[in-house]
């Protein structure tokens, strides 16, 4: 084996940069590419790098199905929502799809609270948090108004993300005016909730 | 820059021993392979160490002409889109944003956090409906125009790491590429010496005035300047001790300048490289179904009538109708209309049908009067029945109340 000549050292020094120089431009065009050279989409459910996930007790049930209402009615219900992202995350609570006829939804009071205990089938147990418990109590037609989407959301349940679940009671309940007017016969309201976690 | 000097001091010591012993060059490079072997690695860590700048000049230059570098930190985006990738966005319009681009936004959701999701359809009142590829939903809340800030055009893969390690505070990581990049950087010089022999010893005859000349360090400018400066104070017939007195010299003024230089770089890639950073936001959601809530319809009873007292007894039954399929009201009230002074007979159970009107004393007489029955559900929520033509009658015959279905 020869030595190395000097000019071989420096022929060497030389030719690495510019060869680095073409590589980077390569692996930047080809990623540039594969990322937004095409508008379809391929969902994955392969998070190596993490994710958020939420689930609920409902079993698919919504909360109220109530009929027959008259002025004074009342009744509270308690759904556990349950966080299993990896990622730290913030929880937040909105109305759906909120309708109402003669004004119901205007004379029922909502009232939204969180804390521990209880479940869907009953709210034995449940104790709201001794501090931001109650997230929301006023009108029915105003909540989906207010909270109609994340950025408006009520309630920010901060999860730690990692490998333990987390999980928050929240306990909703609804009265109807004891003063409904009369013209409310046969009246209805309704409202979707929705829970949305993102990541911090 | 220690191991370069490291490196290079055997050199100098054997060639010190070489000109007392023996006069001839060969002992200069003693093992070609070595030197082949410190070659390959040294141009190794330097292609390593440019690709490196390369793509920090790729993720840094476009924000000089008003483009956007970000970096991504979540994976909403996979697989197109990783963690740790800097994005390029190119501003453009609001009136050439296409469904299928990924946009930088605003996070309506966040303040002063940026969203890199795709557009997939236009919402209401001009917004733009945006969905991360990894979200099984798209995001709840649209993207106004106005927020948008870009296109992505450029993807540069893992130069954002450091940026991601920083914000979560990996402090392992940074200090594990901090080190390695050191170590690469002493890799990349272990070759200098083989380009600034003193003795005119290669192959090709190469004399000791080339000694010195341009070592293409990392740091290539300075470096290369202060080399040069080195190169041109060296002569060709110079003595030896004063030659490598004169190539001690340069050797620490390339040492001192290619750190500097590298120092330089890397500040100014620091500067230009983007610390803010995206959260192309996961997102899940559940929902609780649609509640209902309705209130009842009022339903007046019907077919009101009045079963005559049986004998022996001062009392009547007034019967009605009421569907059991409505609701059952909280009460029903009896009520006897004389003129225009109504008077509750009585009240009934929400599930019985009828009520025994049993007149006690005189003082029922003024109750006697037109029957209708009345569903009571609440205070203010209450239907009569309609006037049937039923009557009762109240009478008292030596001091006796007596009672009788009336027409």
């Amino acid at each position: 084996m020869s030595a190395v000549s000097p000019r071989t050292a420096r022929l060497a020094a030389l030719i690495g940069v510019p060869v680095a120089l073409v590589a980077s431009g390569a692996v930047v065009s080809t990623a540039s590419y594969s990322a937004f050279s095409s508008t379809t989409e391929n969902p994955t459910s392969n998070w190596a790098t993490g994710s958020v996930a939420l689930t609920d007790d409902d079993g698919g049930t919504a909360l109220f199905s109530a009929t027959n209402l008259k002025p004074g009615s009342t009744d509270a219900k308690c759904i556990t929502v349950t966080s299993t992202g990896t990622l730290p995350s913030t929880v937040k609570l909105y109305g759906t799809g909120a309708t109402s006829t003669k004004d119901l939804a205007a004379n029922t009071t909502l009232t939204v609270e969180q804390g521990t205990g209880g479940s869907f089938g009953s709210c034995t147990g449940f104790t709201p948090a001794t501090t931001g418990g109650t997230l929301y109590n006023a009108s029915l037609a105003g909540f989906a108004t207010t909270h109609s989407n994340y950025a408006n959301a009520t309630g920010g349940w901060v999860t730690a993300g990692g490998t333990t679940a987390e999980t928050r009671t929240y306990r909703i309940s609804y009265t109807v005016s004891p003063t409904l007017a009369n013209t409310s016969q046969g009246a209805s309201a309704s409202l979707g909730f929705t829970w949305e976690a993102q990541n911090n | 820059m220690s191991a370069h000097t490291v490196a290079a001091a055997p050199s100098r010591h054997r060639a010190a021993t070489v000109r007392r012993t023996a006069p001839s060059p060969a002992p200069l490079a003693p093992h070609p392979a070595a030197d082949w072997a410190r070659l390959v690695v040294a141009t190794a860590s330097r292609s390593v160490l440019v690709v490196l700048l390369g793509l920090a000049f790729w993720a840094a230059a476009p924000t000089l002409v008003g483009w956007h570098s970000t970096t991504t930190v979540t994976g909403s985006m996979e697989p197109r889109v990783r963690v740790g990738d800097v994005v390029v966005s190119k501003p453009v319009p609001t009136t050439d944003l296409r469904v299928g681009q990924v946009l930088l936004a605003d996070d309506p959701d966040h303040d002063g956090r940026l969203r890199f999701h795709r557009f997939t359809e236009p919402g209401e009142a001009g917004s733009l409906v945006t969905k991360g590829d990894a979200n099984p939903e798209a995001d709840s809340s649209p993207v106004q125009p106005d927020a948008v800030r870009g296109v992505g055009m450029l993807r540069v893969p893992w130069i954002g790491l450091p940026v991601t390690w920083a914000r979560e505070g990996d402090v392992a990581r940074l200090g594990l590429l901090a080190a390695s990049i050191a170590v690469l950087l002493a890799l990349s010089t272990i070759d200098g010496a083989l380009r600034r022999r003193v003795e005119g010893a290669g192959p090709d005859g190469g004399r000791a005035g080339v000694a010195g000349t341009s070592g293409e360090d990392l740091a290539l400018g300075v470096a290369t300047a202060a080399s040069g400066v080195g190169a041109a104070s060296i002569a060709g017939g110079t003595p030896r001790r004063v030659l490598r007195r004169q190539h001690r010299r340069a050797r620490r003024r390339r040492s001192v300048a290619g750190g500097l230089s590298v120092v330089v770089a890397a500040t100014g890639i620091g500067a230009l490289l983007p610390a803010e950073a995206v959260a192309a936001p996961f997102r899940a959601v559940t929902s609780s179904p649609t509640s209902t809530l309705s209130t009842l319809s009022l339903v007046a009873p019907t077919d009101v009538r009045c079963v005559p007292a049986r004998s022996g007894t001062a009392s009547v039954d007034i019967t009605w109708s009421y569907p059991s399929t409505e609701a059952v009201p909280v009460e029903f009230q009896v009520v006897a209309t004389n003129g225009s002074t109504s008077t509750v007979l009585g009240t009934s159970s929400g599930t019985s049908r009828s009520f025994t009107y049993e007149p006690r004393s005189l003082l029922n007489l003024g109750s006697s009067g037109t029957i209708t029955v009345r569903t009571v559900h609440a205070p203010t929520w209450t239907a009569t029945s309609t006037t049937q033509g039923v009557s009762v009658r109240v009478s008292s015959l030596l001091g006796i109340t007596n009672v009788s279905c009336g027409s």
